[in-house]
Parts: structure tokens; sequence; C-alpha cells
């Protein structure tokens, strides 16, 4: 092998470990998300790790969003039942669900 | 001389494109199947969820081949009402008293599978039970809207009613596809068995479309396949019925193609009295049964359909009973929590953690 060839080995191997790392770690490496869904479709995307408030006006209904501490909760909302209220965190595995206003908050990291 | 550095070269050619093609495949691996999930609100009085890694140009066909499953379904079960285009258990309900009535095939089969899961179960999961069941309901609705009002069927009302709740009455003619119901008062009522059906045919769905990874969740019918990209399984949550749990989840476990069901009193009940009725009817005595706050039912996905059935019956159960059916069951494991939160398991359920 000629001294060329050597270098632009180097320069591909090189390249491409760059270039996987970086996919690696926009794949990976995001932190956890708040995702609020109304109806199906994405309403917010949020940071676990920043406190937030937000008031999630599907249309049918309020919900009213905490993101405290690394936890995200229903402090309030306009349905009868509360049982988006009720069940208290979200989890990656429990998410919250607001039959009547049609809303769902999940984790995603 | 020359043809050693031809020789070289084609060499560094070789690792070039070999470099190239391995860090194209790691980049396509991570993005062509992307995570794609999906929330429909509007069947079966729940949230049904699917995630699924599948191509993102096939969104949209996944999208409404499985909004379209779910909606036939919700409509040749519904018993509420009548769905004009095609009959459904409603119509039964109404008009196979008489005359044997013609049905689609997916609405037989339901019915046959409702036979199967009662033979199964021991008669403690009964698609007959409706009458029974739409007491319940009534009283339930009356007193969710005005808590003053609230009041339990009577003693006598379950009495007679439950007179009516012989499945032998219903008869299905497999030639014909034909349905009929020899009891007048009978009542059809698919409640405890849509869900985990509907999941599995969701899933056949999905095989037939090449999924290959999913995570099918109807209203707490989990039903998973295959890996998440990171190579892990699936997992999923039981929820915690103690109200001062603090994380409310009473344990999680990974699913290895399975389904998990649970049955509970905790989130669907009204009160009368200051006492807590569940949704939950038993067809002994017509009474929601106290004995448990809920019951899950983990299963090999091939047989999901049967673990909605039993999580149903377990909860209807005694313990002994129910760990005695659990055991004569293949590959299918269960967790009962008591109302005093005492945990029960069969031998095989295994946790990954329980918080």
């Amino acid at each position: 092998m000629k001294k060329n060839d050597i270098i632009l080995l180097a320069v591909i191997i090189v390249a491409s470990c760059v270039l996987l790392t970086v996919f690696c770690i926009a794949y990976l490496g995001s932190g956890g998300e708040v995702v609020v869904k109304v109806d199906g479709k994405e309403y917010a995307r949020l940071p676990l790790d920043r406190d937030a408030e937000l008031r999630i006006d599907s249309g049918h209904g309020y919900n009213l969003l905490i993101i405290k501490d690394g936890k995200a909760f229903i402090s309030d909302a306009s349905c009868p039942d509360l049982i988006c209220v009720k069940t208290g965190y979200a989890d990656e595995l429990k998410s919250i669900v607001c039959l009547p206003n049609k809303v769902t908050v999940s984790i995603e990291k | 001389m020359l043809r050693k550095k031809r020789h070289s070269g084609f060499f560094a050619l070789i690792c070039c494109l070999a470099i190239l093609f391995s860090s194209f495949c790691s980049c396509s691996f991570l993005s062509a199947d992307k995570l794609l999930s999906f929330e429909f609100f509007d069947y079966f009085d729940t949230v049904c969820s699917l995630k699924v890694y599948a191509d993102k140009d096939e969104a949209e066909d996944i999208e409404k081949k499985l909004k379209e499953l779910l909606c036939d379904y919700d409509s040749l079960l519904d018993i509420y009402d009548t769905h004009g285009d095609v009959i459904n258990l409603y119509d039964v309900n109404e008009n196979a008293k008489k005359d044997a009535l013609k049905v689609d095939k997916r609405l037989f089969e339901v019915l046959s599978f409702g036979k199967e899961t009662y033979e199964l179960t021991g008669g403690e999961c009964n698609i007959a039970l409706g009458s029974v069941i739409s007491l319940w309901h009534t009283a339930r609705e009356i007193s969710t809207k005005d808590p003053s009002a609230a009041y339990i069927p009577s003693d006598e009302e379950l009495k007679k009613a439950l007179e009516h709740t012989d499945i032998s009455a219903l008869v299905l003619d497999a030639d014909e596809l034909s349905v009929s119901i020899s009891d007048p008062e009978l009542l059809l009522d698919c409640g405890a068995i849509a869900k985990g059906y509907v999941a599995k045919r969701a899933a056949e769905l999905l095989d037939s479309l090449g999924c290959e990874s999913y995570l099918i969740n109807l209203g707490g019918n989990v039903l998973a396949k295959g890996e998440k990209s990171d190579g892990k399984l699936w997992s999923a949550a039981i929820e915690d019925a103690d109200k001062n749990s603090k994380s409310g989840i009473l344990c999680k476990l990974d699913l290895n193609s399975q389904t998990l069901v649970t049955s509970g009193s905790y989130q669907r009940f009204y009160t009368v009295g200051g006492k807590n009725y569940s949704h939950i009817v038993s067809n002994n005595d017509g009474m929601p049964p106290e004995t448990f706050v809920s019951v899950s039912v983990l299963a090999p996905a091939k047989n999901s359909e049967i673990a909605d059935a039993l999580s149903t019956a377990l909860f209807c159960m005694s313990l002994e009973e129910g760990k005695a059916l659990i055991d004569s069951l293949d590959g299918v494991e269960a967790l009962w929590v008591t109302a005093d939160g005492e945990k029960h398991t069969s031998d095989g359920f295994e946790v990954k953690s329980w918080s």
C-alpha cells in the first residue's frame, strides 16, 4: 500500500466513526421527553428535565400538565372522572390518559 | 512493481467500500424503520394505541388499516346501537330470538370464541351475562350522573336476570353462519372478551403487513411482538391499585412475544353509601366480586385472545380455583392482588422489577 492509500483509508475510517457517533448520539442521546397528544396528534413535546406548566386545550376540555423535578403529571382537568389526575406521574411504561378530552401524556426516552 | 501497485490500490478500494457500506448499514439501521405511534379514542370505550417499527412511508397505510379493523369490530360488538350497514350484536340481541339471524363471519367467530371461553373458564367468563350486566350498567350511569340517587340493582332484579344467562340458549350454525337465541330474555355482551380478541386480530393484521416489532395496547390489553431498536424486549407495567403508591406502578415486566391483560376494580367503579362497586360482575351471584383489586394474566401472544377472558374469570374465582386453572394452561401465568394488598403469583410469573 502506498502512503496515500493509507492516508485515504485513515480518513475514511475516521470519517465513518465520526458519522456513526453523530448518528448514535442523535438517536440515543436525547434525554426524556414529555409527549402530549390530542386525538392521536402530537400537541406538544417538552423536555422532562425542565420544570414547566402547560394548559392543554384539546377542544373537548382542558388538562393542566405540570413538569416538576423530572416528573410529569396532570394537576387539574375539566373531565368529570379525573382519572388523568388520579393516575399520578407519567412513566415510560405508564401514559396518562384522559378519555373524555382525548389527551395522552407519555414519556419518551 | 506495477502489478503490486494495482493490487494495493484495489485492496484500498475494497476497504473503503467495506467501511462505507458498513457505516451506511449502521445508519440505515438507525433510520429506515422508524418507531411510529398511533392512538385511537373512538373505539371500545377506551384508548387504543399502537407502537410499531416500520418504514415511514407505510405509516398511513398501517394507521388506516388498523383504524378500519378497530372500527369494524367496535361496530360489530356494539350492544347499545344498531349500525345499519352490518348486523351487529345489538341486532342479534334484538332480532335473533324468533328466527335465526345470518351474521358477518367476524361476529360469528367472536361468538364461537365466547362459547369456548365459557368452557375454558368453567362458566366464570360468560358472554350470555348481558341481562345482569345491563342492570349494573344502568345503575352505574344513573349513580354517576346523580350521586344522591346512587343505588345498586336489587337482589330480586339480579335473581331474575340471572335466570336468563344460560349460554346453551345461544345456538350457532357454522354452515349457515347464523345465530339464534332460544331465551327471549337473554342478552349477549362481549365486553369481557372483546379487547383481547381484537388485540389478537390487530396483531394478525400487523403480521400480514410485514411488521415484526410492535406493541398494541387496547385499554390495558397489551400485546407485544419482537424487539425494540435497542435490541431489548418491549416492557409493560402493572398499575398499583394502592392510592398511596408513589410511582403508581406495581411492577414492570418484559414481554417476549406475549400479552398482558389486567382486570381491576380500582379504576372503573362507582360508589353507593361509601362502598365501591366495580364494573366486573360475577356469573354466580350477579354481584361485583370483592376478593381482588386486580388480576393480571400473562400469555403467549398467539393465545392473546384467551388472556382477556381469563383475567375476568380469575377476578371472579377464588385464589385456589384460579391457580388450578392457570396451572392447567401451558405458558399462561397470573398475578393476583387481593383487597388487602397481598400479592400472589403463579410459579412462572417473571417480574423484571417490583416497585
